[in-house]
C-alpha cells in the first residue's frame, strides 16, 4: 500500500511542479526608449465609433476632436477644429474649418470631410440629429455653411459634444479604428478593456510628447488602486475616497482632484404628490438637508456644496440663496406652511403623522449614506421617510407616481451653457421632468432661452430660470462631486479634465528615469 | 440515433422555451432603451422624440406581436443587432467567446491541478497533514467571496510581489491571476466530492480482487479506482464548464478582463434586448452541448453504461 500510495504521490507531484512553472513564465518589459504610459478609466466601451460609442472613448483616448471645444479655464467654447463661426440669425452658420490640420492618413481636413463626417453622425444618430437640427450643409474650400430646421442659437455648443467628433467617413473600419485628426491613433483596440495608441507624428497642434498610450479601463476602484501602487498604471480615474490618504501617503504617488463644474447631485420633489405641492413643505425638507456635512462625512472633502444647478463660477449662475441647515429653520418652513408643531413634530394638516416614500439608488455609492443622513434629520422632526432603492432610476420616476422625493444626480452642464439642463429637467413637459413642474412662468422663460442669440441675454434668462427653481425649491441641489484622478510622478503634463472629455492630450509625457 | 434524435428534439424546444420565457420577462421589466438610443444623458430630448422613435422600433407594439417578430427573423439565423453598436448580435458574441472559453479553460485547469492531488493525496492518506490540509483549504476556499479573494492575489502577486499584471488581456500572464482565482473558488468541491468517491472505490471487492491478481498498484489507482471515481466529478465538471462559459461577471470587471459575463450584464442594463436574447439562446446552446458532452465522457469513464443501454433494448 505505501509503494503504491509513494508512487502515485510522486506522479502528483510532477504535475503539480510542471503547472506551477508554466504559470510563472509571466512577462513584463517593454522599450526602454519608448515613452509610454498607462491610464486606466472608470468604464468601458465596445466601439470606438463616435456615431454610437455613448462613452466618448475616441475623444477621450486623444483619437478625435471636435469643431468646438469646452475650455475648463474659461468655462467658455472656444474653437478646435473649426478656428471660428458665425450666425446671423441662428439660423444660418458659418464654420472656418482649421488650416493644415491633417487626418492620421494624411489626408486634409477640409469643410467636404466634415461635413461627409456630419452627415454619417447624423444618419447614425437620432439623437445628434434631433440636436444639431441640421437642414442642409454646403462646403466651399475650409467654410462650411450650415442652416438648421429652425432657429438654433445653441448649434455651437452641440458640435462641442464628443460624439460629433470628426472622422474620416471612408474609414474602413470606423468601430475599432477611427482615423481621426487627434494626437494618437489606434494600433490596436481590444473592446471593453484597452485601447493601445501611437503618437501621430504630424499632428496639428505641436508635438506629441509620449511615443505610445496604453488607455485601460476598470470599473473596479480597488483594482485600478492596485494597478497604480503595482506600477502597472502612470494614471487611474476616480479613486475611491477613501484610499486618497493611502495615495497621498505614497511618495511615488500624487492625488489630483479638481472642482466639479457639470455634474450635480440633487434630492427632487415630485411635485404633484399631496404634501410636495406647497413650497413651504419642500423648503422645510430641504432646511433637513446638511450639505457641509455630506461633503466632509460621506464624500470626505471631495466636493463642493451646492446651492443650486450651476457651480457660481458660470457666468449664468446667478448669486444663490444661502439654504441653510438646521431644525430650527425647517420648523420655521412648515410652520409658514400651516402645519401643526407638536413637541417639535411635524404633523400632517389633518393631524396625522406624515410618512414619505424616498427613492435611491446604488449607481451613484455614496447615495444610500446621503439618504439615511436626511432620513435621520427629518426623523428628528418626526417625519418618516421611508427609503426605496431601485435598479434603474430614469425608469422608475418616469413610470411610478407614487413616490415623494428621490435622490438624483445629473450632468447639468456637459457643453458650457444650461441649454440641456433647462430643456431636459425644467421645462414643462420636459421628458425629464420629473418634479412635474408644470410652472409657466418658467416654460416662457426656456422657451424664450431657446430662440435668444444674444450670449448676455441667454445667461440673463438662465439666471432668471433658475431663480425661480431656487424661490420655489422644486429641487434641492446638494453638491458638486470633484473630479478626482491619481498618477504617478513620473508623469507630466497631466491634468484632471473637470468634463473628462479631454483625457488624453499631446502635453502628457514622462519625467527621465 | 433514435437517442440523438429525441435528445435534439429535446434541446429544440427547450431552446423555444427559453426564447419565450426570457423575451417576455425582459421585455416586462421597467422601461425601454428608447432613452439611451437617444443619448437623453447629455442631450435634449422630448417626449414626442421618444414616441416617434419607440413606434419606429416596433416597442408600442403588443409583446406576442415583439416575439413573433424576432422570431421570424431567427429562423432566418437573424438574431438582429445590437443597439449599442449598431453590430450583428452573433459578431457581439463571438467576438467574446475566445477570451470566454480560454479563462474558463485556464479556470479548469488550475482547478484541476490544486484538486486532483489534494483531493487524491486525501483519499490515500486519510487523517495525515495534507488531508487536514485539503480540509482546511476546502473551508477557506468556500467561505472567500471571490472578488476578495481576486483582490488579495492582485495585492500579493502584482503589488508586492511585481510577478503578474493587475490586469489586461493578451498576454499568458493576463491569465494567470483570474484563473488562480476562479480555480482556487472552484476547487473546494472538487477536493471533498473526488476524497469521498475515492474512498468508497478503494473499498470495493473488485479492487481487492484486482490486488490478489497481483495487478501493479498505479496501473489499479489510475485505470481502475480513479476512473470509477470520476463519474460524480465529472457532473460537476460539467455545471462548471457551462457555468464559466456564460460569464463571470465579477471576475472579469475586477481583472479587466471581457467576456461574456460583461456582455450579458452591459446589454441587460442597457436593455440591449436583441443581444440579451442572442445571449440567453447561446446559454441554451451551451448548456446542450456541455450536457452532451459529459455524457459522452460518462461512456468513455464508465462503459457499462454503454452495454446496459444495448441490454435494455
Amino acid at each position: 500500500m505505501k509503494k503504491w500510495s509513494f508512487r502515485v504521490t510522486a506522479i502528483l507531484a510532477l504535475i503539480l511542479s510542471l503547472s506551477v512553472l508554466a504559470g510563472c513564465s509571466g512577462d513584463k518589459g517593454g522599450t526602454l526608449k519608448e515613452k509610454k504610459i498607462t491610464l486606466i478609466y472608470t468604464f468601458s466601451t465596445n466601439t470606438l465609433d463616435p456615431a454610437v460609442d455613448k462613452r466618448y472613448m475616441a475623444l477621450r483616448s486623444g483619437i478625435l476632436e471636435t469643431l468646438v471645444r469646452v475650455d475648463n479655464a474659461s468655462m467658455k467654447l472656444t474653437p478646435w477644429l473649426a478656428s471660428s463661426w458665425q450666425t446671423t440669425d441662428g439660423s444660418h452658420w458659418e464654420f472656418t474649418i482649421r488650416d493644415g490640420v491633417k487626418f492620421h492618413d494624411g489626408s486634409p481636413l477640409d469643410a467636404q470631410a466634415v461635413k461627409i463626417s456630419l452627415e454619417k453622425l447624423t444618419a447614425a444618430n437620432k439623437g445628434l440629429k434631433n440636436n444639431l437640427k441640421i437642414a442642409s450643409m454646403e462646403a466651399q474650400g475650409q467654410k462650411l455653411l450650415i442652416v438648421t430646421t429652425e432657429n438654433h442659437p445653441g448649434l455651437a455648443s452641440e458640435l462641442a459634444h464628443p460624439q460629433t467628433a470628426i472622422i474620416k467617413a471612408a474609414a474602413p473600419s470606423p468601430d475599432t479604428k477611427p482615423i481621426g485628426t487627434g494626437p494618437y491613433m489606434v494600433e490596436k483596440f481590444q473592446p471593453n478593456a484597452q485601447i493601445d495608441l501611437v503618437k501621430n507624428h504630424q499632428y496639428w497642434d505641436g508635438k506629441v510628447n509620449l511615443d505610445k498610450v496604453a488607455f485601460m479601463t476598470n470599473e473596479d476602484a480597488n483594482a485600478r488602486l492596485m494597478a497604480l501602487q503595482s506600477g502597472d498604471a502612470d494614471i487611474i480615474m476616480k479613486p475611491a475616497s477613501e484610499s486618497l490618504k493611502t495615495i497621498s501617503a505614497n511618495p511615488k504617488l500624487q492625488v489630483d482632484a479638481v472642482k466639479g463644474i457639470s455634474r450635480v447631485h440633487n434630492v427632487i420633489y415630485n411635485c404633484k404628490r399631496p404634501l410636495m405641492v406647497d413650497a413651504s413643505f419642500r423648503k422645510g425638507l430641504d432646511a433637513l438637508i446638511n450639505r457641509q456635512e455630506i461633503v466632509n462625512t460621506v464624500l470626505m472633502g471631495q466636493a463642493d456644496a451646492a446651492q443650486g444647478p450651476f457651480v457660481k463660477e458660470y457666468p449664468f449662475a446667478p448669486d444663490y440663496s444661502a439654504h441653510a441647515f438646521g431644525l430650527e429653520k425647517a420648523l420655521e418652513y412648515f410652520k409658514e406652511g400651516g402645519y401643526p408643531v407638536v413637541n417639535n413634530q411635524v404633523l400632517g394638516k389633518d393631524g396625522n403623522h406624515l410618512k414619505l416614500k424616498f427613492i435611491s439608488y446604488t449607481a451613484q455609492p455614496e447615495f444610500p449614506a446621503i439618504t439615511q443622513m436626511i432620513q435621520d434629520n427629518a426623523k428628528k422632526l418626526g417625519i418618516q421617510l421611508t427609503i426605496q432603492l431601485v435598479d434603474n432610476i430614469d425608469d422608475y420616476l418616469i413610470a411610478n407616481e407614487d413616490w415623494d422625493l428621490s435622490m438624483y444626480s445629473v450632468f447639468a452642464v456637459p457643453r458650457g451653457d444650461a441649454r440641456y439642463y433647462l430643456n431636459t429637467f425644467i421645462a414643462p413637459g420636459a421628458a425629464y421632468n420629473y418634479a412635474r413642474i408644470t410652472n409657466p412662468q418658467l416654460g416662457g422663460i426656456i422657451q424664450k432661452y431657446n430662440v435668444e442669440l444674444d450670449e448676455k441675454q441667454r445667461n440673463e434668462l438662465t439666471r432668471q430660470a433658475t431663480e425661480i427653481i431656487d424661490k420655489e425649491n422644486y429641487i434641492s441641489y446638494i453638491l458638486f462631486p470633484k473630479i478626482t484622478s491619481a498618477y504617478n510622478k513620473r508623469v507630466t503634463g497631466w491634468s484632471t479634465d473637470p468634463l473628462e472629455y479631454y483625457v488624453i492630450t499631446k502635453n502628457l509625457d514622462v519625467s527621465a528615469p | 440515433m433514435n437517442r440523438l434524435k429525441r435528445k435534439l428534439l429535446e434541446t429544440v424546444a427547450f431552446l423555444f422555451l427559453l426564447t419565450v420565457i426570457s423575451f417576455f420577462l425582459i421585455k416586462l421589466a421597467p422601461g425601454d432603451p428608447v432613452r439611451n438610443i437617444l443619448g437623453a444623458e447629455d442631450l435634449v430630448v422630448t417626449q414626442a422624440q421618444i414616441d416617434e422613435l419607440r413606434k419606429e422600433m416596433g416597442l408600442d407594439q403588443p409583446l406576442y406581436l415583439q416575439y413573433a417578430h424576432w422570431f421570424g427573423k431567427l429562423t432566418q439565423l437573424d438574431l438582429g443587432k445590437s443597439i449599442t453598436t449598431h453590430r450583428d448580435v452573433v459578431t457581439e458574441i463571438v467576438r467574446v467567446v475566445p477570451a470566454t472559453l480560454t479563462l474558463a479553460l485556464s479556470s479548469l485547469l488550475v482547478m484541476s491541478v490544486i484538486a486532483f492531488p489534494l483531493g487524491i493525496l486525501s483519499a490515500l492518506y486519510r487523517g495525515s497533514l495534507v488531508d487536514k490540509f485539503a480540509n482546511v483549504f476546502s473551508l477557506f476556499g468556500t467561505s472567500i467571496p471571490g472578488f476578495w479573494l481576486g483582490l488579495i492575489l492582485i495585492d500579493l502577486f502584482a503589488v508586492r510581489l511585481g510577478w503578474l499584471p493587475t490586469m489586461g488581456i493578451g498576454k499568458i500572464s493576463h491569465l494567470v491571476l483570474p484563473s488562480l482565482t476562479l480555480g482556487i473558488s472552484m476547487a473546494p468541491p472538487y477536493i471533498r466530492l473526488l476524497r469521498a468517491s475515492l474512498i468508497e472505490s478503494m473499498q470495493k471487492d473488485y479492487i481487492r480482487a484486482a490486488r490478489a491478481r497481483g495487478i501493479g498498484p498505479v496501473h489499479i489507482f489510475f485505470f481502475h479506482i480513479l476512473r470509477d471515481s470520476l463519474l460524480p466529478v465529472l457532473t460537476l465538471f460539467g455545471v462548471s464548464l457551462g457555468s464559466l462559459l456564460g460569464g463571470t461577471v465579477i471576475t472579469e470587471v475586477l481583472f479587466g478582463y471581457p467576456g461574456l459575463g460583461s456582455l450579458a450584464v452591459t446589454a441587460l442594463l442597457k436593455k440591449d434586448y436583441a443581444v440579451v436574447q442572442g445571449f440567453l439562446l447561446f446559454m441554451g446552446i451551451i448548456a446542450f452541448a456541455v450536457n452532451s458532452l459529459m455524457d459522452q465522457f460518462y461512456r468513455l469513464a464508465n462503459p457499462a453504461i454503454s452495454i446496459k443501454e444495448v441490454e435494455q433494448r
